[in-house]
């Protein structure tokens, strides 16, 4: 207490600069003159009393001193001091100040900004009460998937007897529903929740109420709904009186009873949800079973909220005890399922090692162009410290100690890199709004939505990646500077051709060199992937608009279905931009299909008997005429679907080029007959393997049925591709209001260009190569820079030794070449080390390569040219300097 | 002459609260001679000690100052005791006493009396 109370006036005297020299010398001046007339009284002469008093206090210097270390904080003076004086040193070399400050800002700011996107997507709780609370409990089937869902009764078994949560909730989130008014028809996304779902993540309504409790009982009967803000807003002109409005949505009619107040978008981050539904109508406005029965609506997860004081560790423990499953079992569900419990924060948890592989991929890199500005910085500050030799010899000198200099030292290195930290935390804005774009929209058209405002964790991970960098840089050549030998160099004869530096600056760029190898051999792989997915593998993905036809979610019969497809790609045709028009059924995407459940059994004729042998499971996709001319997909062999394989005519297959391979090795597929799910389908063509594969996965075996002749699919959700000549965006909107004017109410979705839709599919490699080709153009640079300093620094040690060179003879051209070589040197050493690591390393990001090798033979030659180049004309300056020494001057200069 | 010792370290704070307690406010000289009349002249007081520790110990708020006039009615600054001071003074007090105890103790110690 009462040592705080003195730091606390200590702290005061030192921030207000308040002197207390003038108290002092008062004192000292009335204790002598005390002192004196004692000295008078005893006898003394004047004289003599006086030097007595004198000799008596001591040295005045001294107690000056030491009074002023205890009235204020000299630890903090000296520092202070050291920084004043770091200013004036960093204020006079600019240009190596910019240079440092603009290395560093750049490093820290890449840093920063991914961070940033990390703390986004990640990091940020949610915007509610107690949000650690909230967790999601997701059941996970026997293959390892996530979406095995929940039937009711088993939520309710778990609603009414686990005790680990004071509520449950059950939630299905449904990402196109659509949303019908006076105005139209538009793609919402939204969720059936239980009754309690407002009161669980702890929202009361801007307007109107939440569900009651019986409004979530009986199933199908209240057909009520909560909108949010947004939707308010964009689709309601914010009217006040929206409560009682009937809407539609996916052909159910629905009464608004309540709009949720603004930025609560849900309790999926990332996610915006605009409508909520009771989970009760499940069977009315979703895709629960055809009967719409109670029993076996399924949903997705369950929300809940942790009992205070329960950690999750415990509520996963009483989910695993079987409280789930011991409702009536579902006899269509495998039952070996179990319930999993998660954080509400955490993604999907299927998509979790992506991200997390995704994020770690960005983090590395940009951590990797840190260290080689690092490195950068410490070779110049080597450099520098060896060009300030001299005062460092001095400062010993006069007697400062070594620990003394390397602070000095270490104070500036801090300095340097808490500027670069500043303006890099200022660059992280910008760079962060440009990564965050690449998380807008996904490839299904639906908008995402972040919250990528700056917090404080943004700004303690910059401060401490800031000042990590300035220890790292810094304090190796702060210890090689201050170590010196202060007789040698004090006296002018000393050698001049000992490099501070030496061998440590070598490896530094050896270091440097290896590590932008690497980094530019990453960003070159990257580059060649992202332009082989805009360029399209096996198809051209230019000019081709793609949109979705939902009429499932309108509960269309087939019939219905039928007559709008035909009636839209007829009426699309009509269209004189339109070249051609291709659709297929439902799938993931036009050119990506992962397994969905619409995989087929398929086996050669002839060898029926073996099916069991001979079967091969493979992607199924039911298109329509003109689907691989729509998309410039080569015909390896045969023909592809036209309008007379339709519904009566003998059934028709294509095969992709790895299916053929796998079923007809010998070749001469076309006109085989290929047992499909037990039906006859003779082979009319083979197509190029349309799918994009990575690194990691082989092509896949595909089979293409004519969509007019697998009836059982034709439920709705159709996507169709049109070729288009000029302005595509125009022709996407000409196309919109074909179809609207056919079925108003049809919901389309994912109409975009196609090539923004590939785009946004392969948004990780779109996104990497950014961050990629950013960091690998700096790391060449810093190598360069590196290079140039270093072989700089070294011209300028051994000025006298070329002089001498010269004068015995060497030619200018000798110099060069001994300068070049030495770079040359590191270079090599630095591109061996580099290329090895890098056909180590590369493989790491094979999921993001797509038609290129991770050890592709052409980008390591490349690189390794690249940098032979940059490293010779980094070279180049400092020998041509070295050459044009002259030998007079420099020996007179000793 | 017998040389004087100088003062022990960490024992002049404790001197200061006492000569402050037993004689009142009094001024830096003041409480220098003070103490080296109290100690018979055996010690010397060293100004360039005595200024920081009156200085540490008004910062810790155990002492105050003020500026007055002195005896010969120079102007001098007046150090006083406050009440912290006093509450410092009387446990350091109880401590020391405490500690001179039990090192007498010791210093008196004969091997028959812990037979």
């Amino acid at each position: 207490m009462r040592s705080l109370r003195r730091y606390l006036a200590r702290i005061w005297n030192f921030a207000a600069r308040r002197n207390s020299n003038r108290r002092l010398r008062e004192e000292l001046e009335m204790y002598i003159e005390l002192e004196v007339e004692a000295n008078l009284r005893a006898g003394m002469t004047p004289a003599e009393s006086r030097r007595q008093a004198l000799l008596k206090l001591g040295p005045a210097q001294a107690v000056r001193e030491s009074y002023h270390a205890e009235a204020s904080l000299p630890l903090l003076e000296t520092v202070l001091q050291d920084c004043r004086y770091a200013i004036r040193v960093l204020r006079k070399s600019p240009v190596f100040t910019a240079v440092a400050v603009l290395t560093l800002a750049l490093g820290i700011g890449a840093n920063a900004a991914v961070f940033s996107l990390l703390d986004s997507l990640f990091l940020k709780p949610l915007p509610l009460p107690h949000p650690e609370q909230l967790v999601r409990i997701y059941s996970k089937g026997p293959s390892g998937h996530y979406g095995a869902g929940f039937s009711m009764p088993e939520f309710e078994n778990l609603r009414n007897h686990a005790r680990s949560f004071t509520a449950l909730a059950a939630e299905d989130r449904i990402a196109q529903l659509n949303l019908v008014t006076s105005d139209g028809s538009s793609p919402v996304s939204g969720a059936f929740v239980s009754g309690n779902y407002f009161d669980l993540v702890g929202v009361q309504p801007r307007l109107g109420r939440a569900f009651l409790p019986e409004e979530d009982v009986v199933p199908n009967r209240n057909a009520v709904a909560v909108i949010s803000d947004a939707l308010w807003k964009t689709h309601f002109h914010s009217d006040t009186a929206i409560a009682g409005r009937q809407i539609r949505v996916n052909g159910t009619p629905l009464t608004v009873i309540g709009v949720a107040p603004a930025g609560f978008h849900g309790d999926l981050v990332g996610s915006p949800e605009e409508i909520w539904i009771p989970a009760m109508m499940l069977g009315k406005g979703g895709f629960a079973c055809a009967d719409s029965s109670y029993n076996c609506s399924v949903i997705d997860a369950v929300l809940g909220r942790l009992a205070p004081g329960i950690p999750a560790t415990q509520a996963q423990a009483e989910l695993t005890s079987d409280i789930v499953w011991t409702a009536t079992d579902w006899p269509e569900r495998p039952s070996r399922r179990q319930a999993v419990l998660f954080p509400t924060r955490a993604p999907w948890p299927e998509s979790l090692a992506d991200q997390n592989a995704h994020m770690q991929l960005l983090e590395a890199v940009t951590g990797s162009l840190l260290l080689i500005a690092c490195a950068n910085l410490a070779g110049l500050l080597l450099a520098r410290g060896a060009a300030r030799k001299r005062e460092i010899a001095v400062r010993l000198a006069i007697g400062a100690r070594r620990a003394r200099v390397i602070r000095q030292f270490l104070t500036e290195n801090l300095l340097l890199s808490a500027m670069g930290g500043a303006v890099g935390l200022g660059l992280s804005f910008a760079m962060k709004g440009f990564l965050a774009r690449f998380y807008q929209t996904d490839s299904e058209g639906f908008h995402h939505l972040y919250d990528v405002s700056f917090d404080w964790r943004v700004l303690i991970y910059t401060g401490a990646v800031t000042f990590l960098t300035g220890i790292f840089f810094g304090v190796l050549p702060a210890i090689r500077v201050s170590r010196q030998d202060l007789n040698a160099e004090l006296k002018q004869s000393a050698p001049a051709a000992t490099p501070i530096s030496g061998r440590l600056g070598d490896s530094l760029v050896v270091g440097q060199v290896a590590l932008c190898v690497v980094l530019v051999v990453s960003t070159g792989l990257l580059v060649r992937s992202g332009m082989q997915l805009e360029r399209g593998t096996n198809f051209d993905p230019a000019h081709v608009v793609v949109l979705r036809l939902r009429p499932e979610l309108l509960k269309y019969t087939p019939q219905q279905v039928k007559a709008i497809v035909l009636e839209s790609t007829r009426r699309i045709r009509e269209n004189s931009q339109v070249q051609s028009v291709a659709f297929m059924q439902g799938g993931e995407g036009l050119v990506w299909n992962w397994q969905n459940g619409r995989e087929a059994q398929v086996a050669i004729s002839g060898a029926e008997a073996a099916l069991a042998h001979t079967g091969v499971t493979v992607l199924k996709q039911d298109i329509g005429p003109g689907f691989f001319r729509t998309l410039r997909t080569p015909l390896l062999q045969g023909r592809e679907f036209d309008s007379g394989d339709r519904a009566g005519f003998p059934r028709v297959a294509i095969v992709n080029e790895t299916l053929a391979m796998r079923l007809w090795p010998q070749g001469m597929a076309v006109c085989r007959t290929l047992i499909v799910d037990g039906v006859p389908h003779r082979v009319v063509g083979i197509t190029a393997n349309l799918q994009p594969r990575n690194v990691l996965h082989g092509p896949e075996p595909h089979l293409y049925l004519s969509y007019w002749q697998s009836g059982s699919t034709q439920e709705g959700d159709v996507r169709l591709a049109i070729r288009v000549s000029g302005d595509a965006a125009s022709a996407l909107t000409a196309i919109r209001r074909t179809i609207r004017s056919i079925d108003p109410a049809v919901p389309i979705g994912e109409d975009m260009l196609m090539s923004e839709q590939v785009d946004l599919e392969y948004m990780p490699v779109l996104l990497a190569r950014s961050v990629m080709s950013y960091c690998g153009v700096l790391a060449l640079c810093l190598g360069a820079i590196g290079i140039y300093s270093l072989l700089a620094f070294a011209v300028r040690a051994r000025t006298r030794e070329i002089g001498i060179r010269i004068t015995v003879g060497a030619r200018r051209g000798d110099v060069i070449r001994m300068i070049l070589l030495q770079g040359v040197r590191l270079t090599f050493m630095g591109v061996f080390i580099g290329l090895g690591a890098a056909v180590c390393l590369t493989r790491l990001e094979g999921s993001l390569l797509y038609g290129v090798r991770a050890t592709d033979p052409f980008i390591f030659a490349f690189v390794t040219i690249a940098l032979f180049v940059s490293a010779l004309v980094a070279s180049l300056l400092p020998a041509r300097r070295a050459a044009s020494i002259d030998p007079t001057l420099a020996l007179r200069a000793e | 002459m017998k040389s004087k010792a100088d003062v022990q370290q960490g024992t002049l704070a404790l001197m200061v609260l006492k000569t402050l307690d037993v004689l009142g406010p009094q001024h830096g000289y003041g409480i220098a001679r003070r103490i080296e009349q109290i100690s018979g002249d055996l010690l010397a007081v060293n100004q360039g000690t005595l200024y920081p520790v009156l200085l540490r110990l008004e910062q810790e708020g155990a002492i105050d100052s003020e500026w007055g006039a002195s005896d010969n009615n120079r102007r001098a600054r007046f150090y006083r005791l406050t009440r912290d001071g006093r509450r410092q003074l009387q446990s350091e007090v109880a401590d020391w006493n405490q500690t001179a105890e039990i090192i007498a103790r010791f210093l008196a110690a004969r091997a028959e009396d812990l037979g």
